[in-house]
């Protein structure tokens, strides 16, 4: 453990009970992020990506182990410190976007500062679109908005609160190539110019390789390589990149 | 970590509402419909009661008002009342009216130059005035009621008889102002001077007449002091003393016994509507869970998600109410235009704070009471689920429980409210109670019916297996069509049921024991000729005539009648003068409960036989004393037997029966029934009114026809009950079918791509919903036939029987409704390109 880490994960396990059996998703998982570093975590659908992200960030509690951010141990909060402290500390960029359909890009990113009571809430929320290049859709409708778009909305909705640590749970998965470039370049970027610790998880190596570290979610635990992955020239499926990786 | 603010979840509601209107239209409409209701009878109650009091002289016919039976004031007391203001009398009998070729009987009403006091008049095409009730050309005036000018194809100009006196028919009466003031009426009336009673054989000793002394007080005269001193003054006089707070008379009590009732219904469909309203706001939060749990990541806390759908569905609650409101609040505009005619109050546009600040009071807590819960659930949707769609909620009753709490102390507040606000408590509490069981019974009936199908074998037709799970499937509508019809059609077939029995019975009774024909005002005199006639004429089967006098209890174990305890069922003997007779001989209908009979040459102390209900209610035992008066005299009564008899027989039976010395030199009539042979009936009454003219017969044919139109009014009331439940069940069975179609709709796009036929999809969709419909119907049979039989068997005590047609009707309608919505349901499933649905997802 490193006097510097924001994010400390002590032996996480989890288990689910399913059809009588238990079914062991992360076994024993350990983890140190410093504050202002990227962090990509990679692996296959069910390697337990996200399970590992949902407990992260509160919304799930693990079997047993410890999770801590800037000092705050999760595991003993309830529901709603849970709620709170996400509020204050953590930012969600979602696969989906998840953007309250019923209100315009502007007010969606003002809903966690009106949750914290800033009174400049729409002030902060405008500049954050601003910064992602949308400062022409504030008033724009979730289904107005292109997928691009509304990835854009949603990591200024995740940055404007200037939380601690961002996750990205597969930030491109529902968007094209092109415009999922755009969406890593413009996380990157802000990131960068934040200095928030930025933790992602994806599939996708070329994505990771953006990270300062990348972590491989391997028989429910995390293995850490030192070199990044040469992207590969043509597309690649997913089961020969990872074969590649152990390789 | 400070909590987010309370603004936060109040602006969120306030952006969700905006695109929330699509799908609370159900929700809204069914709180609307039940505000209305309300809060319309309420108004309309409120309007008609102000109306009364305001207006309480022109239906009295006077500031105040003095009337007896038989007797007329004396010249002395006419003299005493003279000094307090102007007095006009009037004076109301039952007679024979008989025009050329036909005779009716009549609700007449005689009266003085001064008449009214208050209000107006009106006939048909002319004005009135007293004029044209005095003799011209040694004949008198007449008005006639309509309903006697057709039914006696009466014309202006044209004669009519009444007892010995010819009258000339001089217009036709439109509106009388006192019309409500002389209560129940048997048959239809006439209006004429009441000089003319006097040259006419219509008044004997001891005819049926009460004469009414009504008196436009001087400004400077108090009625209540004036009736202070009228009862101080003559303390034993069996006056009926009435002030225009009591102008609206029966039909006051009518108009609030029907408010009572309507508010009822009111509350039957918000109930209905609540379950709409739980559907929709279930359907709504089910689409909502998304943006619950993105809310929660962004670090909104239980109470802020509460707070801004409990914000939402208030604005949406409110809107509805609001809007049920205005309407209620409009329907006495609406009602009073309808009903001009009927209603002897104009209705206007005052607006009522009462009855909308209980109708929005009671809505808002069926809105409470149905969202609650599937609000506490949504609540707790983990924000977890964004990761994962497959995470379900785990039931936690800890975290529930603040949520039961307060559901169940709104409906301890609403219960209380509604009971404690009804003149009716028992009926009311009752009638809830009973709506509250068959509401968990069609519940549980519900889970019954989606278990029975589960537990049914696979069908091998695949249309049958299709129809079948629909009714299990998760999100199926069983449910709700069980409950949003189920109430309705079981009110519906009870009704139709008791209405069913109570006619059989009547029409078996009428058949069996009841007389064709009775008669009042028999004179002493007449009787004997009455009976040889009786006895000697062919097609005459049975006859029976006894002594009829009229009395007022005035005083039970000498505790003054208007202050001793009596229970409800006997208030009515209480109420007014009632028939008394006496006879030496026990009536053969009649057993002795208590007591002894007189012997039949008793020659002792007064003594009085009464029916057992009058014990029962006024707690009275052999021994006790009654005190009545009977024409100005007051008779203190031992009571030496009870009896019991039943009224259902249309035979005479008296409440009080006295012995025969104490009333034998009384001035009495006779009361008669006859029974002829049905072919003789109408030569058999043709000679009976030539022969005594001045005899009033009542033929049974027109009681009948009057009770069915009278039981035909109550059942269309409580038809109306059962119909706007039933509309208020349609309402919710159209959202909860439109809550079932975006699954049926994916459902169709699956089948058609594995190459179902459109027909086969259209049959599986009919099948599920005839098996509803059929399910539904049913169970009301079984619950409304239970409800029939009590009301039939225990309450009324008739004979109870089942007929084919009424579950018939309930299983045909029900299935109707039900299909018509579901077909509506099919058709737009089956619009949808199947690409169309399988490339959304």
């Amino acid at each position: 453990m490193t006097d510097k880490a924001l994010l400390q994960l002590r032996d996480i396990f989890l288990n689910f009970k399913g059809n009588g059996h238990e079914i062991k998703i992360l076994n024993g998982v350990k983890l140190d992020i410093t504050a202002g570093t990227s962090v990509a975590i990679l692996g296959p659908s069910g390697s337990g990506k996200s399970s590992l992200l949902t407990i992260m960030t509160g919304l799930e509690k693990q079997t047993s182990g410890r999770v801590m951010i800037n000092g705050h141990t999760l595991d003993k909060m309830n529901e709603d410190q849970l709620a709170l402290f996400r509020r204050d500390n953590i930012g969600i960029v979602l696969q989906s976007f998840h953007l309250i359909p019923t209100m315009t890009a502007l007010e969606n990113v003002a809903v966690p500062l009106e949750l914290a009571g800033k009174k400049d809430a729409f002030q902060i929320a405008e500049n954050a679109l601003n910064h992602v290049g949308l400062s022409h859709r504030l008033s724009h409708h979730p289904a107005k908005l292109s997928g691009g778009e509304q990835q854009r909305v949603a990591i200024a909705r995740a940055l404007a609160p200037n939380p601690k640590i961002i996750f990205a749970d597969e930030p491109t998965g529902n968007l094209d190539g092109k415009t999922g470039h755009k969406i890593i370049d413009l996380i990157f970027d802000l990131q960068t110019k934040f200095n928030t610790t930025l933790i992602l998880i994806t599939h996708d190596a070329e994505v990771a390789n953006h990270c300062d570290r990348i972590l491989y979610m391997q028989d429910g635990l995390l293995v850490e390589r030192d070199n990044h992955i040469k992207p590969p020239k043509k597309p690649v499926t997913l089961k020969k990149t990872i074969k590649r990786v152990a390789e | 970590m400070r909590n987010p603010p309370l603004w936060a979840a109040f602006k969120f509601a306030c952006r969700e509402s905006r695109a929330a209107l699509q799908h609370f239209k159900i929700f809204i409409a069914s709180l609307f419909l039940g505000t209305a209701i309300v809060a319309g009878v309420g108004s309309v109650t409120s309007n008609m009661s102000d109306s009364f009091t305001e207006d309480g002289r022109i239906f009295l016919g006077g500031d105040i008002e003095i009337s007896q039976i038989q007797q007329r004031l004396t010249e002395a007391e006419r003299d005493y009342l003279s000094h307090s203001g102007l007095i006009s009398e009037v004076a109301t009998l039952r007679s024979m009216a008989h025009a050329e070729n036909d005779s009716s009987l009549l609700d007449l009403k005689a009266v003085d130059s001064l008449y009214p006091l208050f209000g107006k008049l009106t006939l048909q095409k002319q004005d009135y005035s007293p004029e044209s009730l005095l003799k011209h050309n040694g004949i008198w005036g007449i008005l006639v009621s309509d309903a006697l000018a057709v039914r006696l194809k009466l014309e202006k100009g044209d004669h009519v008889t009444l007892g010995t006196l010819k009258y000339q028919v001089r217009g036709v009466i439109k509106k009388e102002p006192d019309a409500n003031n002389q209560g129940f009426q048997l048959a239809p009336g006439a209006i004429v001077a009441l000089n003319s009673l006097f040259e006419n054989s219509l008044i004997q000793p001891g005819s049926l007449v009460r004469y009414y002394n009504r008196i436009k007080l001087n400004q400077s005269v108090d009625s209540g002091k004036l009736i202070k001193n009228i009862k101080l003054d003559y303390p034993d006089h069996a006056w009926r003393v009435r002030d225009s707070r009591h102008g609206g008379g029966g039909l006051q009590n009518f108009v609030g016994t029907m408010g009572q009732f309507m508010t009822l219904v009111g509350l039957t469909a918000l109930l209905v509507g609540g379950v709409g309203v739980s559907n929709a706001v279930r359907a709504y939060l089910e689409e909502k869970t998304n943006s619950i749990a993105t809310y929660k990541i962004l670090g909104a806390t239980g109470r802020t998600i509460l707070l801004t759908y409990l914000g939402q569905i208030l604005i949406m609650a409110s809107f509805a109410i609001v809007l049920g409101l205005v309407t209620g609040a409009a329907l006495p505009i609406i009602a009073g235009e309808f009903l001009k005619d009927s209603l002897p109050v104009a209705l206007n546009l005052t607006v009522y704070a009462k009855p909308l600040l209980l109708a929005g009071f009671y809505s808002l807590s069926i809105a409470v009471i149905f969202t609650l819960w599937p609000l506490g659930q949504a609540v707790q949707i983990p924000a977890a689920r964004l990761f994962r769609q497959t995470i379900t909620l785990k039931k936690n009753m800890r975290r529930s429980f603040p949520y039961i709490a307060v559901i169940l102390g709104v409906i301890i507040l609403l219960l209380t409210m509604i009971i404690y606000m009804s003149d009716y408590r028992i009926l009311t509490a009752t009638t809830l109670a009973a709506a509250a069981l068959v509401f968990f019974i069609l519940m549980g009936a519900s889970r019954l019916i989606q278990k029975g199908a589960k537990s049914l074998p696979r069908p091998k037709n695949p249309i049958f297996r299709i129809a079948l799970s629909n009714i299990y499937r998760p999100g199926n509508s069983t449910t709700s069509i069980v409950m949003s019809l189920g109430l309705g059609l079981i009110l519906f077939t009870s009704i139709a049921l008791i209405e069913n029995n109570i006619l059989r019975e009547i029409s078996k009774r009428v058949d069996a024991e009841a007389p064709s024909f009775f008669f009042i005002d028999i004179q002493k005199s007449q009787r004997d000729s009455f009976i040889n006639y009786l006895s000697a004429r062919d097609g005459v089967e049975t006859y029976r005539t006894v002594p009829n006098l009229r009395g007022r209890i005035t005083s039970i174990k000498s505790i003054e009648a208007s202050k001793a305890p009596v229970k409800p069922e006997g208030k009515w003997i209480l109420r007014g003068d009632k028939g008394i007779s006496f006879t030496s001989i026990l009536p053969n209908d009649n057993i002795i409960t208590a007591g002894r009979w007189w012997p039949k040459d008793y020659d002792g102390q007064p003594q009085v036989s009464i029916s057992k209900q009058m014990a029962d209610s006024m707690d009275l035992d052999i021994g006790d004393e009654i005190s009545v008066n009977i024409l100005g005299r007051n008779f203190t009564l031992p009571i030496s037997s009870i009896r019991q008899f039943s009224w259902e027989n249309f035979g005479i039976n008296y409440v009080m029966m006295v012995d025969p010395k104490t009333l034998k030199s009384a001035p009495y009539t006779y009361v008669a029934t006859v029974k002829t042979l049905p072919n003789d009936e109408s030569q058999i009454y043709k000679e009976l009114y030539q022969k005594f003219p001045n005899v009033s017969i009542i033929r049974m044919k027109d009681v009948l026809e009057n009770a069915l139109d009278l039981l035909g009014k109550i059942s269309g009331a409580i038809d109306v009950m059962a119909a706007i439940t039933i509309l208020s069940g349609i309402l919710v069975l159209a959202g909860a079918i439109a809550a079932g179609h975006k699954a049926r709709i994916y459902d169709a796009a699956v089948l058609k791509v594995v190459g179902a036929k459109r027909i086969d999809i259209i049959k599986a969709y009919i099948l599920e919903f005839i098996l509803l419909g059929i399910m539904t119907g049913t169970i009301a049979i079984g619950l409304g036939s239970v409800g029939a039989y009590g009301v039939i068997k225990f309450l009324m005590k008739l004979s109870w029987q089942l007929p084919f047609s009424i579950p018939l009707l309930t299983v045909s309608g029900s299935i109707l409704i039900t299909l018509a919505f579901g077909m509506v349901s099919i058709w737009l499933a089956l619009s949808v390109k199947p690409s169309q649905i399988l490339r959304n997802g």
